[in-house]
């Protein structure tokens, strides 16, 4: 019971970081599927 | 000093009307002189002072000088002298004029007492900016500011709506004061101002028409209108839990569309979303604490956007393109503008001793408090993220990616223009180093001594840390390349043109009457003897005119 406290205590101190790398994964991710695979229009009029 | 109390932002507004007027060789000087007057008044006044008009049955306060006005006027006249330090020898005289015009009446509408005059100001500013974008050499800059004028007078048009059902409600009471929204009317009023915020659905503007512009004139365009918009909805809906979720979307917006972007402006206009997003979040936390960081962060994101925009602009009159895909290696050629947009990229994704760190911080410790666990969420992906999008996605490819220099075409940046960039750098780096200074000034009681504790400064380092890891680790997929995303404006653009179609072939001739309304323009315009202001009128004709009004009057007098 302790130790699984221990656990939650230290992953609720280090959250930001924890954040960070999710956002991080999943902006790259995204970016990976939506802008990389699909063709776009050359639209930007210069 | 009492005799002396007017509303300031007029000041910019006569100077810029008077422009046009002033010898060639004196009017950089002119327009330069305006926000510095104004600059000495804000100094000088102290805070409560108040000009009262009486109109009809209403009180009007063009002038209520309180805390949040003074703030945020000093930061106006501040960006407009950065601004026009920058760019009053190069732009158009018309651009100059207009761009005190725009920034007086934004000026005027930050520390506007009351909702009329508030919303007078308003609209001048919707109007002058408008102008201002139409004035620029992009190929679509004029339709561009005829979509930019169409939304603001959706927003004027709800603000006003709002406005006069509040006044109603009211009793004729026209103060500006804090509102709970719980009415049509309110929602209205919340509504218009958060259209010039730049918030959902129709964020798309700022992308739409501020790349339109000239590049010097987009620094005025992303510092005014949109925080005149975060100071109404900080006096008025400080604590307004629906800013939250609205400001977490903005946020999100932002960094999803600059993360595609690959023209420089484009770029840096979609992360104003995301940060006036991040001040959409504080006013909705509603502490002092929040509220005085959101003061900070107008305040050192205006500094550090404008500074972007310059090095951005330095880079576009150097090499004549504005596209990332063909620009990189510029650090050689410009070691100046590439060392300050570092800086202005630093202070944009807080890196401690900037500006932006301690605003951030600042925000931090008001929702951590507040136990508003999305706000804090937010702040942490928005500073994580920063870096990926534009921190140093913007100073990498162009000026440190190791590549062949973009050929320059022109030597292009003035010691003016240097002192600018080197003012505004201060700004971000003086605020950062010494937060302990700005103390007094700021609108909402707070301290500022303890945001450099270790774990503020080391969670923020390793947030850093990550986001250039995962910049640096995926370089070669960010490179920018050309293309688009579509937005929402898609959809209401092709249903117009859908609707146009439809009706024409359904015989409603709208192209006959569209080119009908040019032809009589054109006449009307034309100074020969047949044009419509210079042909001879029947005197019989005027008479029945002036009856008619006559009739119109007494028919409405009663």
């Amino acid at each position: 019971m302790m130790a699984h406290g221990g656990v939650v205590e230290v992953m609720l101190h280090l959250r930001h970081w924890l954040w960070a790398i999710l956002a991080n994964l999943a902006l790259l991710a995204g970016y990976a599927i939506f802008d990389l695979t699909i063709d776009q229009p050359d639209d930007t009029n210069q | 000093m009492s005799a002396w109390v007017f509303p300031v932002g007029c000041l910019p507004i006569v100077w810029g009307l008077i422009l046009p007027f002033v010898p060639g060789r004196i009017r950089p000087w002119w327009a330069l002189s305006a926000p510095l007057l104004v600059l000495f008044f804000c100094f000088n006044w102290e805070p409560g002072l108040t000009a009262k008009i009486e109109f009809e049955a209403f009180a009007i306060y063009p002038l209520h000088f309180d805390a949040w006005g003074r703030w945020f006027a000093i930061v106006f006249a501040g960006v407009l002298f950065a601004g026009m330090l920058y760019g009053a020898w190069k732009n158009k005289v018309s651009e100059n004029s207009f761009v005190l015009i725009y920034a007086g009446s934004a000026i005027n509408t930050v520390l506007a007492g009351d909702w009329i005059s508030l919303l007078v100001f308003w609209e001048i500013m919707a109007l002058s900016s408008a102008i201002l974008i139409m004035l620029g050499n992009h190929p679509d800059s004029r339709n561009a500011g005829l979509r930019y004028l169409m939304i603001h007078l959706l927003g004027g048009f709800l603000l006003m709506s709002g406005i006069a059902a509040h006044i109603h409600q009211n009793q004729g009471m026209t103060l500006i004061q804090a509102i709970d929204a719980d009415c049509w009317s309110d929602y209205f009023i919340l509504a218009g101002l958060l259209i010039n915020a730049g918030a959902p659905p129709l964020s798309v503007w700022i992308a739409d028409s501020y790349p339109k512009a000239s590049p010097n004139i987009t620094v005025f365009l992303s510092a005014f209108t949109t925080k005149t918009a975060v100071l109404v909805l900080a006096r008025v809906f400080a604590g307004e839990f629906a800013l939250i979720p609205i400001g977490a979307y903005m946020i999100i917006y932002g960094i999803v569309y600059a993360m595609r972007a690959n023209e420089l402006r484009l770029l840096l206009v979609y992360s104003i979303v995301g940060q006036v997003g991040i001040m959409l979040m504080g006013i909705g936390v509603g502490t002092p604490e929040a509220m005085a960081g959101v003061a900070l962060h107008a305040l050192s994101h205006i500094s550090y956007k404008a500074l972007l925009l310059m090095s951005a602009a330095t880079v576009i009159a150097t090499t004549g393109t504005e596209r990332m895909d063909q620009l990189g290696g510029l650090g050689k050629i410009l070691p100046w503008s590439a060392a300050l947009a570092l800086c202005g990229s630093l202070t944009l994704s807080g890196m401690p001793g900037t500006a932006g760190f301690v605003s951030k911080s600042l925000l931090m410790e008001a929702a951590v408090s507040e136990q508003a666990w999305i706000v804090e969420f937010m702040l942490t992906v928005a500073g994580s993220l920063s870096l990926l999008y534009v921190g140093l996605r913007y100073p990498w490819f162009i000026f440190f990616k190791p590549a062949q220099a973009t050929r320059p075409i022109r030597k292009a940046i003035s010691s003016q223009q240097m002192t600018a960039m080197l003012l505004l750098a201060m700004v971000c780096l003086v605020l950062g180093l010494f937060p302990g200074i700005i103390e007094p000034w700021l609108p909402a009681a707070t301290t500022l001594g303890h945001v450099y504790s270790l774990e503020h400064v080391a969670d923020q380092l390793v947030n850093l840390l990550i986001g250039a890891a995962a910049f640096f680790m995926t370089l070669r997929w960010l490179k920018p390349h050309s293309g688009s995303w579509y937005d929402i404006d898609w959809l209401y653009r092709s249903a117009c043109a859908w609707c146009w179609l439809h009706l024409n072939q359904s015989g409603v001739k709208l192209d006959y009457w569209v080119q009908h309304l040019k032809k009589q323009r054109n006449n009307l315009i034309k100074i020969e003897p047949q044009g419509i202001v210079s042909r001879n009128w029947p005197t019989g004709s005027m008479v029945l005119w002036v009856a008619i009004l006559l009739l119109c009057y007494l028919f409405f007098s009663y």
